[in-house]
């Protein structure tokens, strides 16, 4: 009676459908910067990196992948990119993100061989649906305020802003 | 909290004014310099640094979950070499030294393999081994007489590179004394095997791990670290260059980061039922295990399983992991299969791992859901008989023994001496001579036999992490022997050679042999490895007190270490005709491997010096080819 095999070891690597999704949404965020060279070689660059956290099933190059993918829509945004490509080109890199390292969280907890399509389908819709919301508020921003910027304005709201994330972070549900 | 409170209420007005000052409703009484702005841009940016450090530090993260598919595997003897070299027993002439090392305790050992297996007196071999003349391997003297090698040797050796030190040659040159030699198809993969689960471990979710009902954790998973940096790094970067596009990415980062912190975390109940579809399995038989969570509370958008397989069984077919989405009512169910060995096997609580929408918050749970699997063998008994010592005892039996009287094999003729029965009277003598002459026959007897399998910690040593341990092969081994000793007509007993307690006295008849069956089968004693938290010293005296006087003892043991022999030798001494059925678990992958089966081989001669016959089982034998063996060398 044989009791042990090397096959036997739990493959936990990246699962299937959320890596697919995660590369989805960073080849979404690079085609979306394609008009400004150096932003579209940048998130190319962030695409690699991110494939190969994926394939190799390494947090730290999925985080970094999407660091970079920010990285380039945000150089884009330097570049004269419209206001909207770079909000779709730094939403979709967060959620190439947060698929990407779901797919490593939910390899490393349970394997490959777990069937768990039905979470990673429900956390896909609802961050793309969450992306979708927030590049829309933030377009409309830009929108309501395109006729010119006090800078006045913009320092208050970026206070304001500061300040609310120092809350968010203390409005922590972990008591 | 209210520290809180007051960032939020400063945060609202603040973005009310900022608002208000876009849209040039009202002006703003404090003045906005550009020199300001790019100052709160550079301190934005820098928090995002800050941020990222103290994220880095705070060190908790996703759960891990243990490999429950997986059997804890045996652990291979003499993979530490100074643990192989201590157990080596000493020798008269040589002194310890104050402080013990390598080369000493190799030292001592060369010496007591020199005097048992090339003859010597413990002194020549000790002179020997200090002036190096004892082998012709010369890094092998090298290295013991401390001398090294010279550097001609050296640059040679690494021409030849075979990668050797000179301390693994001077351990093979010690373990080729004994007659065991390097071999070249040893399983390197064994090795590589044995060290990567080593780093793992295959640790089972255990009932213990419980307090209370449902013990659950819940913590942060720092799947959003990374957006606040995101948010601050845009919003300073955007304020500095004077960039609507890459502010306003800022507003997307921070409704992440309000998403990730605003999706709660819920309450989860959560029950579990768990079936097992076989009621009494064969050991080897695939035995499907089906798990059923349901929801008792509201929406868990994000369930990860983990069942709790006993860690004495391997996933033949399936996963027990799975990760699912349970509306309120709804049920979950899993199902796997796994291989059984024989014993009994507890299954463990699931592991659940409950998160909320936005994943950035854990909880785990412990769920009780109690099964027990237990396999019995249904062994065929050995063909061949089992080498045993005489030693009759008054009962009828099969055992033959060297004094004539009743029985069926001819013996001896001897004169009539009044009272010998009519039937053995030989008739046919008397009718051609007249003398009246008594038959003898050979006298069959029953013989005591106890069969002691060692449990101790020791003895849970396998020759390969994919193989059973020395304790199973036993334990199997003591299942065939026992129908064929109980149906040759000896008395049968079976007991522990260890510190835990159990012990069934010789007997005989069919119950007998259903209750030797049943305890070698489901005595936790013969089991996986347990704590030792059983009285090491006091066994012996126990087991000695039970034995009955005239009982001959079969004691199945890998003899690795010294304390095994002893207690055999002792058990000898004080009258138990002691046979040792050592199942070899050794191998020759590495020289410390080599070193620890030379080691055992010398535990082996020791014995058989001693007068107790010593069986090498070794993996691939079958017991009644090694009994025949016995049998033509007696």
């Amino acid at each position: 009676m044989s009791v042990w095999e090397p096959d036997d070891r739990i493959d936990r690597s990246p699962t299937v459908l959320s890596s697919a999704l995660a590369l989805l949404a960073a080849v979404f965020a690079a085609t979306a910067n394609a008009d400004v060279p150096v932003a579209f070689l940048t998130c190319v660059l962030g695409v690699l990196v991110l494939g190969a956290g994926l394939l190799t099933g390494r947090q730290f190059a999925v985080t970094a992948g999407a660091g970079v993918l920010v990285l380039g829509s945000l150089v884009g945004g330097t570049q004269d990119a419209p206001v909207l490509v770079t909000l779709v080109g730094v939403a979709t890199g967060l959620l190439a993100f947060d698929l990407g390292s779901t797919a490593v969280t939910l390899g490393e907890q349970l394997g490959r061989e777990a069937d768990t399509t039905q979470v990673e389908l429900v956390h896909a819709v609802a961050s793309t649906l969450v992306s979708g919301v927030l590049v829309g508020a933030g377009f409309g921003i830009h929108e309501a305020a395109s006729g010119g910027q006090p800078l006045s304005g913009v320092l208050g709201l970026l206070i304001a802003v500061l300040v609310l994330i120092a809350a968010l972070r203390r409005a922590d549900p972990i008591r | 909290m209210n520290l809180r409170r007051l960032l939020v209420v400063a945060g609202v007005v603040l973005f009310g004014l900022g608002v208000l000052d876009l849209f040039e409703l009202r002006p703003v009484p404090f003045p906005a310099s550009e020199t300001l702005l790019t100052l709160l841009g550079a301190v934005a940016v820098l928090y995002g640094g800050s941020a990222l450090l103290e994220q880095r530090r705070e060190g908790s993260g996703p759960a891990e979950t243990p490999d429950v598919e997986l059997a804890t595997p045996p652990e291979i003897p003499g993979t530490d070499l100074g643990a192989t070299l201590e157990g080596i027993p000493g020798v008269e002439a040589v002194r310890s030294e104050a402080v013990p090392s390598v080369r000493g305790e190799l030292r001592k050992a060369a010496t007591a393999f020199l005097t048992q297996y090339r003859g010597l007196d413990s002194e020549t071999a000790w002179e020997q081994v200090t002036a190096g003349t004892w082998t012709e391997d010369s890094y092998a003297t090298g290295f013991l007489t401390g001398e090294g090698v010279s550097f001609r040797q050296r640059a040679r050796t690494l021409v030849r590179a075979d990668g050797a030190t000179s301390r693994d040659r001077a351990v093979d040159a010690v373990a080729e004394i004994a007659g065991v030699e390097p071999d070249e198809s040893a399983d390197s993969a064994d090795v590589a095997l044995s060290s990567d689960i080593d780093e793992t471990g295959t640790d089972s979710l255990t009932p213990g791990s419980i307090d209370g009902q449902h013990r659950s954790s819940r913590h942060r998973t720092n799947h959003w670290t990374g957006v606040s940096v995101v948010v601050l790094v845009c919003l300073g970067a955007g304020v500095i260059l004077r960039e609507p596009g890459v502010l306003l990415a800022g507003v997307v980062a921070v409704g992440y980061a309000a998403y990730a912190r605003a999706t709660p975390p819920g309450t989860v109940a959560l029950s579990a039922t768990r079936s097992v579809d076989a009621t009494d399995p064969e050991p080897g038989d695939e035995v499907t295990v089906t798990v059923t969570l349901t929801n008792e509370g509201g929406f868990c958008p994000d369930l990860r399983v983990v069942d709790g397989v006993p860690e004495s069984l391997t996933v033949a077919d399936g996963s027990p992991r799975s990760a699912t989405a349970l509306r309120a009512g709804e049920s979950v169910t899993l199902s796997y299969t796994v291989t059984v060995r024989p014993g009994v096997h507890e299954f463990g609580p699931a592991l659940v791992l409950a998160r909320n929408l936005s994943n950035s918050v854990e909880q785990e749970f412990l769920l009780p859901a109690p099964a027990t699997l237990a396999a019995v063998h249904r062994p065929e008994p050995v063909e061949e008989p089992v080498p045993l010592r005489h030693q009759p005892t008054q009962y009828a039996g099969r055992a033959p023994t060297d004094t004539g009287g009743e029985g069926i094999e001819f013996h001896t003729v001897r004169e009539y001496q009044p009272g010998d029965s009519m039937t053995r009277i030989d008739w046919n003598r008397r009718a051609r001579t007249g003398e009246l002459t008594t038959l003898e026959f050979r006298r069959e007897r029953a013989t005591r036999v106890m069969l002691l399998v060692d449990i101790r910690p020791e003895a849970h040593v396998g020759h390969s992490p994919r193989s059973q341990d020395a304790v199973e092969r036993s334990v199997e081994a003591a299942q065939r022997i026992l129908p064929a000793l109980l149906a040759a007509g000896h008395l049968v007993g079976v007991g522990a050679f260890g510190p835990q307690d159990c012990f069934l006295a010789p007997d005989t008849g069919t119950s007998h042999r259903q209750q030797g069956r049943q305890l070698l089968a489901t005595d936790p004693a013969f089991g996986a490895r347990t704590d030792p938290e059983h009285d090491q010293r006091y066994w012996l005296r126990r087991l000695r007190k039970r034995l009955p006087g005239d009982t001959q003892l079969l004691v199945f043991s890998p003899l690795l270490d010294t304390r095994a022999v002893q207690v055999v030798r002792r058990l000898e001494a004080y009258g138990h005709p002691v046979t040792v059925l050592s199942p070899d678990v050794t191998t020759s992958a590495t020289s410390s491997r080599r070193l620890m089966r030379a080691r055992r081989r010398l535990m082996m001669t020791d014995l058989r010096q001693t007068g107790v016959p010593v069986l090498d089982w070794s993996p691939g034998t079958r017991l009644e080819e090694l009994f025949r063996r016995e049998r033509a060398t007696r």
